[in-house]
């Protein structure tokens, strides 16, 4: 049984957005492990806040190199496997904006976009996802 | 509210049911009714946002990928309060610093001499000595002397006028009076002005000195309204001596 403390409790929904960026359990598993070392390196990181936003960013920078999948891994949601496939950044957007750990303008923040830009990714990501069709048609 | 507002309010939002709805979400929701475009694509978004939803929530994070987490914040060392780190030390370093120089500024500005007295007296080792007549009046009578020149209220500490008075006059400075008077005996000049026409502030009955140049020093003191200014030829340790030997 897993303790995290309290301030690292994040760590659960960060590893949610990672299986939508990499669309496989383990290759979810490995991207947070990495990127949760990449944040633990920095000993200029004060705020939990801050090395939140910090995790997140960098799981989107390295989600980006991540190949999308055509066959789901372990995970058997195929909500999420339709969601991996969509279209940077409106995915990632989607997806941060259900994890409920940022507001709007912290999600521009983590995808490198203005506040101002959100809702049009938002509305082209939901489009994809009423078009690739499954759970969402 | 203006249905394109709505619109990308609306684009931003999740439903939740535990959550409260924020006051713009609420004036975007009632700007459905006015649009049945507007209320279509609304319900489209609901229908998706619920299927990911579901998807979410549903989907179980293996307790593998957890403790593995939990290992890895384990093994993150925790910050505690250490004089040793570079951070820690420049700060300390940095403080202990600003407190010193605060200090030196707080304690050193009362006991410093006062820039006023400096101009004084670097304008009495410059002026022409045109103003200074021989006097051969007793020094009890310098001060009748001077209410002839025009400055009124001239005394000086006994312990230099006592001496002999070879020359006095009275110099303007700055438009105000300075009643100056030769002291053969110390090797001096005795400048007398009013404290208040300038911005002397140093306690009663002390004297401060300084170098005013290489072969100059200067001690000022001030009793109530009045200054005295010594112009010494010599160094600035010869004319403490002197000021030392004769305490009031």
């Amino acid at each position: 049984m897993s303790h995290l403390p309290k301030e690292w409790r994040f760590l659960r929904s960060a590893w949610l957005y990672a299986l939508v960026l990499t669309g496989g359990d383990a290759a979810a598993t490995e991207l947070v492990s990495r990127a949760l070392k990449g944040v633990a390196d920095r000993n200029d990181l004060v705020g939990s806040r801050r090395r939140r936003r910090l995790l997140f960013a960098m799981l989107y920078r390295e989600g980006q190199k991540i190949t999308r999948r055509d066959q789901a891994g372990n995970t058997t949601n195929s909500a999420l496997t339709s969601l991996h496939r969509i279209h940077e950044p409106g995915r990632s957007a989607l997806a941060l904006l259900h994890l409920r750990l940022f507001d709007p303008d912290q999600i521009a923040v983590v995808i490198d976009k203005t506040e101002k830009q959100l809702p049009a990714i938002l509305a082209t990501a939901r489009e994809e996802l009423s078009k690739s069709g499954g759970p969402f048609q | 509210m203006r249905p394109q507002t709505a619109r990308r309010i609306l684009a931003c939002h999740v439903d939740d049911p535990n959550g409260e709805i924020p006051p713009a979400m609420q004036s975007a929701l009632k700007s459905l009714a006015k649009s049945p475009e507007l209320q279509a694509d609304y319900e489209k978004q609901c229908g998706i946002d619920s299927t990911l939803r579901t998807a979410f929530k549903d989907t179980e994070v293996p307790e593998g990928a957890m403790n593995a987490f939990a290992l890895q914040v384990e093994a993150i060392p925790k910050r505690h309060f250490n004089p040793r780190d570079p951070a820690i030390a420049s700060v300390i370093i940095g403080f202990v610093l600003l407190v010193f120089v605060l200090a030196w500024d707080f304690l050193g500005r009362p006991a410093s001499f006062p820039p006023d007295g400096l101009e004084i007296a670097e304008s009495i080792l410059s002026a022409d000595e045109s103003y200074l007549q021989p006097v051969a009046v007793s020094p009890e009578e310098l001060d009748d002397w001077f209410v002839l020149k025009g400055f009124d209220g001239f005394r000086a500490p006994p312990f230099l006028i006592g001496g002999s008075v070879d020359s006095a006059g009275v110099m303007e400075f700055e438009k105000q009076p300075v009643a100056i008077v030769g002291l053969p005996a110390f090797k001096a000049r005795l400048a007398v002005f009013n404290a208040t026409s300038w911005d002397i502030v140093m306690p009663d009955n002390e004297w401060r000195t300084a170098q005013v140049t290489p072969e100059y020093s200067a001690a000022l003191s001030r009793e109530n309204e009045t200054c005295f200014l010594i112009v010494f030829k010599g160094s600035e340790a010869g004319l403490k001596k002197i000021i030392k030997a004769n305490p009031r």
